[in-house]
């Protein structure tokens, strides 16, 4: 009774009206500052010597390979942690086990590293003097400093994100529906092809518009194992710094409004299907508190 | 078709669900394995199914005579109605009923038509046919719980196992399903099985009982002879409420201080301490003062409903005895609260052992 007295006395007293005024001014203030300044920079960069030079910037041949590589990799990284993730998510949701809880933290361990260090793991298992360097290069394997170091750094980075978020809304939903499909008679793919998937198809999709993001962007580690080769093994991120560092503003800024523009496209996809998935989790739980 | 266990284990770590347990049902009966929770009757169910499995060196699961404990629960043909209904939430209700058939291998899958017809039929059941195309979330408890019925009848099971299929519905809702089940085995006469923790819902409807405890089956047999002749005071209490004297046996009699009260069934022998169990209903009260009755005291009169409901409290220990007796009686004896009776005991089931409640 005191607290809500005390709150809509608040509510109405000039003082709180006051806070609120300086709290959504500073909200405004570091959103222009930190989000809407440097977009804005972005594109008037880009676009500082005209339209003809901004679209000129995208045809050059170092670019293009850029484009291609970046492509290449997020379409070999994505599907392979799409299974990966899937897997672990439905092991570790469905079953019991014995190093569980060792399997979760392993999954998390992308995140806790710094992609640099990833990175240089990589270095040393397959580098010229790492583990594997002197088999590798005794049958003509090249690794770093090539496309599949490239793909297995970005691999890496992006594995826990489609797992990460399946094992919550698997383990919330149980396994009581496969189970009553197995007893109908289906068999254990049909059972995840029919029940499972259905089930966590707007999860699903999310982990892996989040992968796709980070595989795109991904730095730290592909900065490591790339060799910054021009035209071979530059993605996108380290082909805008190349520029960059070679006083080429308006060409690394249309490069980076390509990213900024991805970006855009991921995060209007992201929030579909946020409101999709909520709609989901909201009739699940509406299920489950009913039944 | 008849199902029989022999000698099931199964340990959770070190938690034993069950204790060489071993189980005969006959074919076509509808048999409840009645029990507290932690008791093992759904562990046992789910072994019979085979989505779970008894330890290494139990004994075999025959289904008609034949050993299924290596085989799939898919193999196993069997219907299975889960507690909390388990329907497919992103499929309609004609297309969870259908799963089952659709599933099948191509030689055996019914055609479009008859798969079709073959789930209307189902649905019309059910009265469950203008909600075919709702989703399971639209639907009300007693209704999903009749789908989950049906489309475990869908694929003509030879055994149709539930796993307590009331229990999460209003009292009204199951008193009404609990009928219905009884009547749809009748009709259909396929031998079922159905886990449940409620005593009146077993006596009500099933053919026979198995009372579980602590992963044992302690008595099986028909509602009538588990109510009436509990095999141990276990039994006795579980199946209804029942309250407890202790008393000493002379002369084929029960005494309790200096009076002699009812007759037991002969040959129990002399004992100093028994304990005898009576049920609230075979508790007679009279006003006339008696030497061989336990003077006790009306503490509370509850009328409300089809049968009077008497606490009393005995004058000499102190101990809360629970009566029921008709209203027509009640009438004549025009009890009050506070007011002085004499009991008497019919039907006790004595007891040497203690259980304790």
């Amino acid at each position: 009774m005191k607290i809500t007295k005390y709150y809509k006395h608040a509510k109405t007293s000039g003082q709180s009206r006051l806070a609120k005024w300086i709290l959504v001014t500073i909200a405004i203030l570091f959103l222009g500052l930190f989000l809407l300044l440097p977009l804005i920079a972005v594109f008037t960069e880009a676009l500082r010597n005209g339209i003809r030079a901004y679209v000129a910037s995208f045809t050059t041949p170092d670019t293009i390979s850029a484009i291609r590589l970046t492509l290449i990799t997020t379409a070999i990284a994505v599907p392979l942690n799409l299974v990966f993730g899937v897997a672990a998510a439905w092991a570790i949701a469905k079953f019991d086990f014995r190093g569980k809880g060792i399997l979760i933290t392993l999954i998390d361990l992308p995140f806790a590293v710094s992609p640099v260090v990833s990175g240089l793991i990589f270095i040393l298992l397959f580098g010229l003097h790492g583990w594997f360097g002197p088999w590798l290069t005794e049958h003509n394997i090249k690794i770093v400093f090539a496309i599949p170091g490239i793909v297995l750094a970005t691999t890496f980075i992006t594995f826990p994100f489609i797992a990460r978020e399946l094992i919550p809304l698997m383990q919330s939903q149980g396994t009581e529906e496969e189970q009553a499909a197995l007893v109908l008679g289906a068999g254990g793919w049909r059972t995840f092809f029919r029940i499972t998937l259905p089930n966590i198809k707007w999860g699903l999709l999310y982990g892996v518009i989040l992968c796709s993001a980070r595989a795109i962007g991904e730095f730290g580690a592909v900065s490591v194992v790339s060799g910054h080769i021009r035209g071979q093994t530059n993605t996108l991120p380290l082909h805008i710094e190349i520029l960059y560092n070679e006083y080429d503003f308006v060409g690394a800024f249309s490069v980076a409004s390509l990213l900024t523009m991805f970006a855009f496209v991921t995060l209007l996809i992201k929030s579909i299907v946020e409101w999709k998935f909520s709609k989901d989790l909201q009739e699940y739980s509406n299920d489950s508190n009913r039944s | 078709m008849s199902i029989e266990v022999r000698n099931i284990s199964r340990m959770f770590g070190t938690f034993a669900a069950l204790r060489n347990v071993s189980l005969k049902i006959p074919s076509g009966e509808l048999v409840a394995l009645l029990g507290p929770s932690g008791s093992g009757k759904t562990t046992l169910l789910r072994i019979i199914a085979g989505l779970d499995f008894a330890d290494p060196g139990s004994g075999p699961i025959l289904f008609h005579e034949d050993d299924v404990s290596n085989h799939d629960v898919g193999e196993r043909q069997v219907g299975f109605v889960f507690q909390h209904y388990s329907l497919f939430r992103h499929m309609n209700i004609f297309e969870n009923v259908a799963f089952g058939l659709n599933v099948r291998p191509r030689k055996s899958r019914p055609d479009k038509n008859d798969l079709k017809e073959r789930v209307l039929k189902l649905l019309k059941l059910v009265q469950l046919e203008r909600v075919a195309q709702l989703y399971p979330s639209q639907l009300s408890g007693g209704q999903r719980q009749r789908v989950a019925l049906i489309r475990a009848l869908a694929v003509e099971p030879k055994i149709l196992l539930l796993d307590e299929p009331f229990g999460a519905l209003d009292a009204k809702v199951r008193k009404e399903l609990r009928q219905w089940l009884r009547r749809l085995h009748d009709e259909m006469s396929i031998t079922s099985v159905f886990v449940t923790h409620d005593q009146e819902e077993a006596l009500e409807v099933a053919d026979r009982i198995a009372v579980l405890n602590a992963g044992r089956i302690e008595q099986e047999g028909t509602p009538e002879e588990v109510y009436d002749n509990p095999a141990n005071p276990f039994v006795c209490d579980f199946l209804g409420s029942v309250n407890l004297f202790h008393c000493r046996v002379h002369n084929d009699r029960l005494h309790i201080g200096e009076s002699e009260l009812t007759e037991v069934s002969p040959g129990h022998t002399e004992h100093s301490s028994v304990v005898a169990y009576v049920r609230p209903h075979d508790i007679e009260i009279s006003r006339t003062p008696h030497k061989d009755a336990i003077q006790s005291r009306v503490v509370h009169i509850s009328t409300a409903g089809p049968i009077a409901k008497i606490q009393l409290i005995r004058l000499d220990t102190n101990e809360m005895v629970d009566a029921e007796i008709t209203r027509q009686h009640y009438k004549q004896l025009q009890l009050r609260s506070g007011e002085l009776v004499f009991i008497n005991l019919h039907n006790p089931r004595v007891f040497v052992h203690d259980y304790v409640i």
